[in-house]
């Protein structure tokens, strides 16, 4: 047989400080007929011959570096040391080194347990660092963008952005706190009987697989707002497809997998498949995703041609959507207008749409009068309270009251050549931002073309 | 950051310090000890060569000699009294407990 075809590689995730549950796999493995040759990553790749009995030793080297692609001189040296008691060396990762052994009587590796517990602190100083970095992050990241949660809940693409924030929080703080937990079990049990902390290698598996299952359930958490995406921009039947190619080609790698581990299959043919399968994968994901973009882009831009004050033609793109209020209607000569926006995927939670309407006063300056405003809509009144508070924290609004309509609440506001007007509906709220104060007959007509139904 | 001063010697480090009473290349100590000490005591290749690169760095030990990724070890002077005052520390506790032991 040729040595490519006696190969096989599995993935198994682990964090640094895990050594005693690789040791148990690798062990677990080696009396099914894999022994380790080497690892990169989470992929270890094993040889295949007849089952044995070994025992292994995965090592902390705290000298090795993470960025090694072969083992230094120290390394060596290190290896040198371990290997004259009897354990054979057979490859490293990082700071992992990983030894063997036929013996079960060989030395262990490490006969002061205190000082095998400072070197996984030490090697985990650096993970740890990124780990706090990556939570505050994400921490950041996450408040930044919850002040503004009812824009955030407008769009799919904002609500996956959070929803992948959320998730790096959650992934790394669950691991920065086990890691803990196991230092501190390690820490009293070698005060207690001067021995490291083991877990028990079934539970272990059973907790490594339900924290897989955390990050599987996560990973899809967050594709549901892009899967959301697609279905309101392709079509249905277009995303289903996609669904299906996703979940067959799933399927078809998952069943490949259990056939090659039975009956041994070359390892070229593990790659091929391997290889095809991130292809198929990633082609039918970046498309529909491309295309939905595309299309979402297309659906709301349109080319409009006026004239601008001087007379001269000009084009623009235009939010599709019929604009229903324009400077015009609060009695400006509006000739134009140049600039139309319109953000939002129309998700399941609440409407956000945007116009803005400018009309310069003078051509040569810079001097502009806007009218924007922007419409929330939704079932949830939380979301709407949670938008008002963070639009009265932004200027200083005073609550007011206009005869004849009837919000809950109405609030003003004025900078410079700005008016606010922040109206709160029971499913609705809409803020006016205008070049001048608007008169109740100006706010009705926003009530009515937008179809604010209190 | 000053380097933390050992104050008492745990039984690896007594060992390592003995066996290095003479020169010695750093992977022969874990056979010198198991000598030294009948079999009883061994320390493993990741303690010991912890524990020599503590030492170096604390000037508890000298090395002597570099022949590739060989290298040789003798204890210092500072090494020696740290093992003398260690030796000293517990033959005193035999002592004290000498007395209260041939009762039991």
């Amino acid at each position: 047989m040729n040595n490519k075809d006696n190969k096989i590689r599995k993935f198994f995730r682990f964090e640094l400080y895990q050594t005693s549950i690789v040791e148990q796999y690798l062990s677990d493995m080696a009396s099914k007929g894999y022994f380790l040759e080497k690892i990169s990553g989470c992929i270890f790749t094993f040889t295949i011959d007849k089952p044995a009995k070994v025992n292994y030793c995965v090592d902390i080297f705290p000298k090795a570096s993470f960025f090694d692609y072969e083992p230094s001189n120290k390394t060596k040296e290190y290896i040198e040391y371990c290997e004259r008691v009897g354990w054979k060396y057979i490859c490293f990762s990082g700071k992992l080194l990983v030894f063997c052994s036929k013996e079960l009587d060989t030395l262990p590796i490490h006969t002061d347990n205190q000082i095998a517990l400072n070197n996984v602190r030490k090697s985990m100083i650096l993970n740890t660092f990124l780990c706090i970095l990556q939570i505050i992050a994400a921490f950041g990241i996450t408040s930044i963008l919850f002040i503004n949660l009812p824009t955030i809940l407008c769009s799919y693409i904002k609500i996956f952005t959070l929803l992948t924030w959320i998730n790096f929080f959650i992934v790394y703080a669950y691991n920065l706190i086990n890691y803990y937990i196991w230092f501190h079990k390690c820490k009293k049990s070698i005060e207690i009987n001067n021995e490291m902390y083991k877990p028990d290698y079934k539970n272990a598996c059973r907790k490594k697989t339900k924290s897989n299952i955390l990050i599987l359930f996560l990973v899809i958490l967050c594709l549901i707002p892009l899967i959301l995406f697609c279905i309101r921009f392709i079509s249905i039947k277009a995303s289903s497809i996609l669904g299906v190619i996703i979940l067959f080609t799933i399927l078809f790698h998952t069943a490949y997998n259990k056939i090659s581990s039975k009956k041994k299959l070359s390892n070229k043919y593990n790659i091929l498949v391997t290889v095809l399968t991130i292809l198929v994968l990633s082609i039918s994901i970046v498309a529909t995703f491309g295309y939905a973009i595309i299309k979402k882009e297309l659906s709301y831009t349109q080319t409009i041609k006026y004239t601008d004050s001087e007379g001269n033609l000009c084009y623009s793109l235009l939010g599709n959507e019929k604009i229903p209020i324009y400077l015009s209607d609060l009695a400006y000569n509006s000739t134009g207008y140049d600039e139309t926006y319109a953000d939002s995927d129309e998700t399941f939670m609440a409407e956000c749409t945007q116009y803005t309407d400018t009309l310069y006063k003078d051509i040569s300056s810079d001097d502009s009068v806007t009218l924007s405003y922007t419409v929330y809509r939704t079932n949830f009144s939380a979301i709407n309270k949670i938008y008002i508070k963070y639009q009265l924290s932004k200027h200083s609004y005073d609550l007011t009251t206009i005869d004849g309509i009837t919000a809950s609440n109405i609030y003003t506001a004025s900078d410079n050549d700005s008016y606010y007007l922040l109206l709160e509906f029971e499913h609705c709220v809409l803020l006016i931002n205008s070049p001048t104060k608007l008169s109740k007959d100006n706010v009705q007509l926003f009530i009515d073309r937008l179809n604010i139904d209190n | 950051m000053p380097k933390e001063k050992l104050k008492t010697l745990t039984e690896p480090m007594y060992y390592i310090l003995l066996s290095l009473t003479k020169e010695c290349c750093g992977v022969d100590i874990m056979q010198r000890i198991q000598e030294i000490s009948n079999m009883r005591v061994s320390v493993g290749p990741g303690t010991l060569y912890t524990l020599l690169g503590k030492f170096l760095d604390l000037g508890l030990i000298i090395e002597t000699n570099v022949e590739g990724r060989k290298r040789s070890y003798i204890i210092s002077d500072l090494g020696k009294k740290m093992l003398v005052s260690e030796f000293a520390r517990l033959q005193s506790l035999v002592a004290d407990g000498k007395e209260y032991m041939e009762g039991l």
